[in-house]
């Protein structure tokens, strides 16, 4: 799970609506992904400050649409191409989803497995969230490359590797389908370095699409 | 006869689902209806529907059982397109009834009323143009008796060639409406008469035995004659069991029995089986698996389909993994020309097909409708297909597939984890120690003996492929 940076946003419509409400009624209205108006909004401008990318566990989403994402605003309402595409608006923290619904610092998009077979509203420790500004993978867990999984940090605290772990398992890092799809993409990746010659750097710069954390940490394995 | 699409929008749950059911761009076939379909889904997708459908529209028989019928339909809520020799036509649902159109660009550039009659014509020249084995196929349920009497007419009815007269070859062969016994004494005719004629054979040359001024030579004559015959008239019994069905039976222990017995006489127009160290099983003994595929078996043998279709429905049904993987191939293999529909369960009937032969049948998010999920983007050319179930193994083809999450028991996933934490724990100290400070280091030791007893437990098989 990489960091995110959602300091691109053009949702300004959806803004003023929910800072309106709030002030008026002191909470967000109910979150509805179906009724509500600004749902593309928030939706299509996560998938660019995403890159495209499931935000828990750098899984495609979408490979088409997302670059052209700026260009598509008009008076604050994204008015680009919409797909269906594998990915749900998900409550970080579902405590916020009452009444705090339509908080943007809370919301990403994931891919609908994760949300609807795996999270589905589970508590969170708040440290590990992706856009938080001192968020760093590398400072909370490794790759293993023998069986694809992310593992925390031996050298954590106690406290710290146990809750590590558990938001691991909570945001379906390690899904099977996930495990599969970033097996299948490194593997690919390890036999383009070895018979195409390709430096990892070059490779990292101009190929790498997705599970960008995974393929930094897995440098030796690749090479 | 075969389909070549099937449109549903408002049957059932089913919503505007288009099936193509010919060859994409790029393969060979391109553009002919498909040879082989395998519908998968979720129980109540309507795999079974559907096969119930094609019946419907091309027998124009709405029985799916002796006591049930296909729910009414609504106004072009089904239509399909049917191909005979040239023919191409189409059918649409109104309101319980079909609306029958015809191609105009059809080879023959013929009238609709001469059309409706040359397609006919061809129909009735394909004895069976339709097999259907529902899940409620209905069980061959021979009865062993004692009645001698009841058999020795059976017998005398063989004998004078009066033999049940009215055992034609059908059109339509649906063991959802006939008890397949029935219909076994249709397929079996042949190697009932045989066994019958070899009877008489037999009986001649036990006369000549036991005349009162019996001589060698008369004997030896009846002998000869017998065998002359037999020469002639190979055993149908051997070939069924030596051509089809010993092959699947073998791995089961068990063999089709072929002695002319007092038993085989009772069940002259039945199929006995034995163990392979020549053991009656009686009927009422038989698995659910060994009865199931001898009912499938043998009328696709002995009705050497040709230009048909065959509907079979959970073909994997009480047969064990090793018979699921060539169960399809035996089935397509004993026609000529036929189209096979299947519908299924099982993620090893799943990979005997290529992926433009895979019907996926899921409900939608919030469960209201049905729709198919399509495996190609862009075009439908075999080039753009984003996986081929023959080239997958069984647990991928239940991941992709199937949309199982998980390649095992989650038992096995805690495993997998706690195996790569102690490979990470490992790779990290080599990284940092010597080899001498780590052979003598008992907390590495432990974790290398630790990760070799859980990579035995997952059998080595560790979710990764080395290169």
């Amino acid at each position: 799970m990489r960091k995110i940076d959602k300091t691109p946003f053009w949702a300004t419509a959806f803004a003023n609506y929910i800072k309106e409400y709030n002030n008026k009624f002191g909470h967000h209205p109910v979150y509805d992904s179906s009724k509500n108006a600004y749902y593309n909004d928030i939706y299509y401008n996560l998938l660019f400050c995403q890159r495209g990318l499931c935000a828990y566990t750098e899984d495609l989403i979408d490979d088409t649409i997302w670059k052209a994402v700026p260009q598509n605003w008009e008076k604050g309402k994204y008015i680009g191409k919409t797909l269906k595409l594998d990915a749900d608006l998900e409550h970080f923290d579902p405590k916020l989803k009452d009444k705090q619904g339509w908080d943007f610092d809370n919301l990403f998009l994931v891919k609908i497995y994760n949300n609807r077979k795996i999270k589905l509203g589970k508590d969170v420790h708040l440290f590990f969230k992706p856009d938080l500004p001192n968020y760093n993978p590398k400072k909370y867990m490794e790759y293993n490359f023998l069986t694809h999984q992310f593992v925390p940090l031996n050298d954590l605290s106690e406290d710290l590797y146990t809750k590590v772990d558990y938001m691991i398992d909570t945001l379906g890092i390690n899904a099977h389908s996930v495990i599969s799809n970033r097996r299948q993409y490194l593997l690919e990746i390890k036999i383009t370095l070895k018979n195409e010659f390709v430096a990892f750097e070059i490779y990292q710069n101009e190929r790498l699409y997705k599970f960008f954390t995974a393929f930094e940490m897995s440098k030796f394995d690749l090479i | 006869m075969k389909v070549r699409s099937i449109e549903l929008d408002g049957y059932n749950q089913f919503k505007g689902v288009k099936i193509d059911l010919t060859y994409p761009k790029g393969h060979e076939k391109a553009g002919k209806p498909l040879q082989k379909v395998c519908f998968i889904g979720q129980s109540g997708t309507g795999k079974t529907s559907i096969l119930r459908l094609i019946k419907r529209f091309t027998t124009l028989d709405n029985r799916i059982g002796n006591n049930l019928t296909i729910p009414d339909f609504k106004k072009d809520s089904v239509k399909m397109e049917l191909q005979l020799f040239d023919l191409d036509w189409k059918l649409t649902s109104k309101e319980n009834t079909l609306s029958f159109v015809y191609c105009t660009d059809n080879k023959l550039n013929i009238e609709t009323k001469q059309f409706i009659n040359k397609r006919d014509h061809f129909k009735n020249q394909l004895k069976p143009f339709l097999i259907n084995f529902p899940v409620e196929t209905i069980f061959l349920n021979q009865v062993y008796t004692n009645e001698t009497e009841r058999m020795a007419k059976k017998l005398l009815g063989i004998i004078n060639d009066d033999y049940s007269e009215d055992l034609n070859p059908k059109q339509v062969m649906d063991f959802g409406i006939d008890a397949i016994d029935k219909t076994f004494e249709l397929l079996l005719k042949e190697i009932a008469e045989h066994r019958a004629e070899e009877i008489i054979f037999k009986n001649k040359i036990s006369e000549e035995a036991l005349k009162v001024n019996s001589n060698s030579e008369d004997i030896e004559k009846a002998n000869n004659k017998y065998r002359e015959w037999l020469k002639k008239n190979p055993n149908p019994l051997e070939k069924l069991a030596n051509n089809i069905l010993n092959e699947v039976l073998k791995p089961l222990g068990l063999k089709v029995k072929t002695d002319l017995d007092k038993s085989a006489v009772l069940h002259i127009n039945n199929i006995e089986i034995q163990t392979l160290d020549g053991q009656d099983i009686p009927y009422n003994f038989w698995s659910t698996g060994t009865k199931h595929l001898i009912n499938l078996l043998i009328p696709l043998y002995e009705l050497k389909p040709n230009n048909a279709i065959v509907l079979i429905d959970e073909p994997e049904r009480s047969i064990y993994p090793d018979m699921q993987r060539m169960i399809v191939d035996k089935c397509v293999r004993l026609g000529t020309d036929c189209q096979y529909f299947f519908a299924t369960h099982s993620p090893i009937i799943a990979s005997s097909f290529d992926p433009w032969e895979i019907v996926e049948l899921k409900f939608n998010e919030a469960n209201t409708h049905i729709y198919q999920e399509q495996y190609y983007t862009g075009e439908r050319h075999v080039d753009n297909y984003k996986f081929n179930p023959k080239y997958m193994s069984w647990d991928s083809i239940l991941n992709e597939v199937f949309d199982i999450e998980g390649d095992g028991n989650p038992e096995r996933q805690r495993k997998i984890n706690e195996l790569a934490k102690v490979n990470q724990r490992i790779t990290k100290k080599k990284l940092k120690e010597s080899k001498e400070t780590l052979l003598k280091d008992v907390d590495y030791l432990k974790d290398v003996e630790d990760f070799k007893i859980l990579a035995n437990q997952l059998k080595w098989n560790l979710g990764s492929v080395e290169i």
